[in-house]
């Protein structure tokens, strides 16, 4: 594929590097890249192959921008906060590289849809944000015999890799089942350094170009694991695993499945949290139980967030010690738990209603929503 | 004595700590000295069997432990014990 004089131009640094050249430029300009998720990871790996001039990068989002993913997903903008994410992803790109083709799928990625949103690209980018929809992205990529090009943070922690099965291990190799709900938190949920992302997406789109350019030692093999309080980066071998239910020898997974059942969470990280119609209050219906019998407010988040937003007398049990401080709650009177959203007050209310408590409700949408339309001096986080 | 390694995720059953020295010449009885000095970590690394859980990988340097002899992996003094859950921001 021929380069322009403009392109020809535009690549300038690139074409100096014997390693990429004319011809390896050609290559990324006819190359094909599926990104998965617009957020955090998305933003600098789709900016990066734009900029490197990826001829085709496909985009699958179904949110919209809001302020708070501006800390972090630096693809979106203020000015785009209420806007498509892959609308708000796709003119940042374009603007940064209008030589290129930037295909937006404004839809869930589901088993429904994945094998053919994904044939027609060279690899695929693993940039979700929960676990049914990583395991889709593995399996997509396993059955279409493409490279999956994985990176995952947490707080302080990366990790990255090329789980590509032609060539090596997948995802399911090295975790063939995705924790319990609830055990290991999302980033709505715990949080995560802003620039986290940004190096683990770096690191992404540095071993998706290496790939499509055919260069280097690719991750395949190895994951990578990066700290950055410690700004540690630790290397560890990942080796086929010979039971693995999509790529090894005795596979029974053949074709995609379904990712929600599998995993027990929902395909998003959308914070507002339920523990079912029957369990929830809303915040108007507490206000207005506190105003006649003053059930206990049981608030499971850790202690520092209630330095952002508290409600008055409510005693604070972080989530994860509930389980050894039962013996301090009253199973006699009535409790109604909250967190910040409503998803560990769920997980805290399934909890106690498994240590027999009964009189126990879950403040819907936590105190976000108790800040949104009972008490708007509260901020919401 | 073996180093043990935790990432973000599990430090706070750890005292916040990433890294801690530990007793044991298998993987088996590291984790067994783990869990003796920090019990909260216990249900984070096992299911209600006992088994750990299967989001959880144990590296013994650069190798997991699934591909040498599992939890009866030999852990020499100078060795360093990886635990790695699954995480999923992004």
């Amino acid at each position: 594929m021929e380069l322009s004089r403009d392109e020809i131009l535009r690549y300038s640094r690139h074409l100096l590097i014997p390693e990429v050249g004319l011809e390896g430029q050609q290559k990324l300009k006819a190359a094909s890249a599926l990104v998965i998720g617009t957020g955090g990871l998305g933003s600098p790996v789709s900016l990066y192959l734009a900029a490197a001039g990826v001829g085709r990068i496909g985009l699958v989002d179904y949110d919209v921008v809001d302020s708070t993913n501006l800390q972090r997903q630096v693809v979106h903008g203020t000015s785009t906060v209420g806007k498509l994410k892959v609308e708000s992803a796709r003119a940042r790109l374009l603007d940064l590289n209008p030589m290129i083709q930037v295909d937006a799928y404004n839809v869930p990625f589901t088993s429904a849809n994945a094998l053919e949103i994904a044939t027609p690209y060279n690899i695929i980018i693993d940039g979700t944000d929960n676990f049914p929809t990583r395991y889709l992205s593995n399996d997509v990529a396993v059955f279409l015999g493409k490279p999956n090009v994985y990176g995952s943070i947490f707080r302080f922690d990366g990790q990255a890799s090329v789980f590509y099965a032609q060539k090596g291990p997948c995802y399911r190799c090295l975790f063939p089942e995705p924790p319990p709900p609830g055990m290991v938190p999302t980033c709505a949920e715990g949080g995560v350094l802003g620039i986290l992302p940004g190096t683990i997406g770096t690191i992404q789109a540095t071993e998706a170009l290496k790939l499509l350019l055919g260069i280097g030692d690719s991750l395949i093999g190895r994951l990578l694991l990066y700290n950055a309080l410690d700004m540690s980066f630790d290397f560890v071998n990942l080796r086929k695993n010979p039971k693995c239910r999509v790529c090894g020898p005795e596979a029974d997974i053949k074709e995609l499945i379904d990712y929600e059942e599998f995993c027990g969470v929902p395909g998003h990280d959308h914070e507002t949290g339920s523990a079912g119609t029957d369990w929830d209050i809303s915040a108007p219906e507490l206000a207005r139980r506190l105003g006649e019998d003053s059930p206990l407010l049981l608030d499971v988040r850790e202690p520092h967030e209630l330095q952002i937003s508290a409600l008055p007398g409510a005693l604070n049990i972080p989530l994860g010690t509930l389980a050894a401080r039962l013996a301090e709650l009253d199973s006699a009177r009535e409790m109604v738990v909250l967190c910040k959203a409503g998803t560990r007050s769920a997980r805290a209310l399934e909890l106690l209603v498994s240590a027999g408590f009964k009189r126990v409700k879950n403040l819907q949408g936590g105190i976000n929503a108790w800040a949104k339309e009972i008490d708007p001096n509260l901020p919401i986080y | 004595m073996p180093t043990l390694r935790v990432p973000t995720l599990l430090k706070y059953y750890l005292n916040d700590r990433t890294e801690l020295t530990v007793c044991g010449a298998t993987v088996a009885a590291v984790l067994d000295d783990l869990v003796r000095q920090h019990p909260a970590i216990q249900s984070h690394l096992f299911d209600s069997s006992g088994r750990v859980r299967r989001h959880i990988n144990l590296f013994v340097n650069a190798d997991n432990v699934r591909d040498l002899k599992g939890l009866e992996t030999a852990v020499g003094e100078n060795d360093v014990v990886k635990v790695l859950p699954s995480v999923t921001g992004g």
